[in-house]
């Protein structure tokens, strides 16, 4: 969510306040039963779409079986980036309190802190998304 | 249509349905017939995530099967959402084998993995198949719309 919205310009730099990261849209809502469910988070400046997914701790085996099914039938346009590598455990664990045990009041402040430290490198991961898709 | 069996490693229980499937296995076959599938206790969990094409059935609709660990839910709303949302046109049918396993094949499954127990693993988790070939063949049926 967090490289979807760097991607679109919802987050204007790498050092966001907490208050903007809160108002993303999806920020810190899924539920178990959304995961895998696309979201549309908005549309570059070239005119890509750009969703972000959930695809928990198997989104590799996700992405690579969903890529070879899909280019079997057509060749779709869509490029899979796995944001994985960017979440530190500040993210994982924040997110686990927030969200699975339901505590947002501790939760969401380790995300945010984790979000923070983690957006330059998920600012690396879009220009590289972008140079691919080029 | 492409149909695409899946389970936990891609080794055992979704190897047997794609059989079923193509004709290959019978709902009453042995052991033995399970253990000569030449993709049965073959993928290992570093092959996770990658479709192996079993075949073509009788009306020419291609056969997978698949291993995703615990993400078998996951990767079925993910494909939905994917078709959905870009009109892809793709026709595909997921089957999720998982919910047929015998504790038995977890087990001859997790064997496998120890070189000195691969065979006992092997027929252990066979026979595990075995005891679910007709459930098995449920899904497969239901699958298909049968």
């Amino acid at each position: 969510m967090l490289t979807a919205a760097l991607h679109v310009g919802l987050l204007k730099s790498t050092r966001p306040s907490a208050q903007e990261i809160l108002s993303l849209p999806y920020f810190d809502s899924q539920k178990g039963t959304d995961h895998g469910l696309l979201q549309y988070v908005g549309t570059d400046s070239k005119g890509v779409r750009i969703y972000s997914a959930g695809l928990e701790a198997g989104g590799s085996y996700i992405i690579n079986s969903v890529r070879t099914l899909l280019t079997l039938s057509r060749e779709a346009e869509i490029n899979f980036v796995d944001t994985l590598p960017g979440v530190n455990w500040w993210m994982k664990a924040g997110g686990f309190i927030s969200r699975f045990l339901g505590f947002k009041g501790v939760g969401r402040p380790l995300v945010i802190y984790g979000s923070v430290k983690a957006l330059p490198r998920l600012a690396k991961l879009v220009s590289s998304t972008e140079e691919e898709g080029e | 249509m492409i149909y695409v069996y899946h389970c936990y490693r891609g080794a055992h229980m979704s190897v047997a349905a794609a059989a079923l499937h193509l004709g290959i296995l019978q709902p009453d076959s042995g052991i033995e017939d399970i253990l000569k599938l030449t993709w049965f206790d073959r993928l290992s969990t570093r092959e996770m995530g990658i479709p192996v094409l079993a075949g073509t059935d009788s009306r020419g609709n291609q056969v997978y099967f698949l291993g995703l660990g615990r993400s078998g839910k996951v990767f079925e709303r993910f494909m939905q959402s994917l078709v959905h949302e870009f009109d892809l046109g793709y026709s595909y049918q997921t089957i999720n084998c998982l919910k047929c396993i015998a504790p038995v094949t977890r087990v001859g499954g997790f064997l496998t993995r120890i070189p000195l127990l691969r065979t006992f693993g092997r027929r252990l988790a066979a026979w595990g198949v075995k005891t679910r070939l007709k459930q098995l063949e449920q899904i497969v049926l239901h699958g298909q719309g049968l």
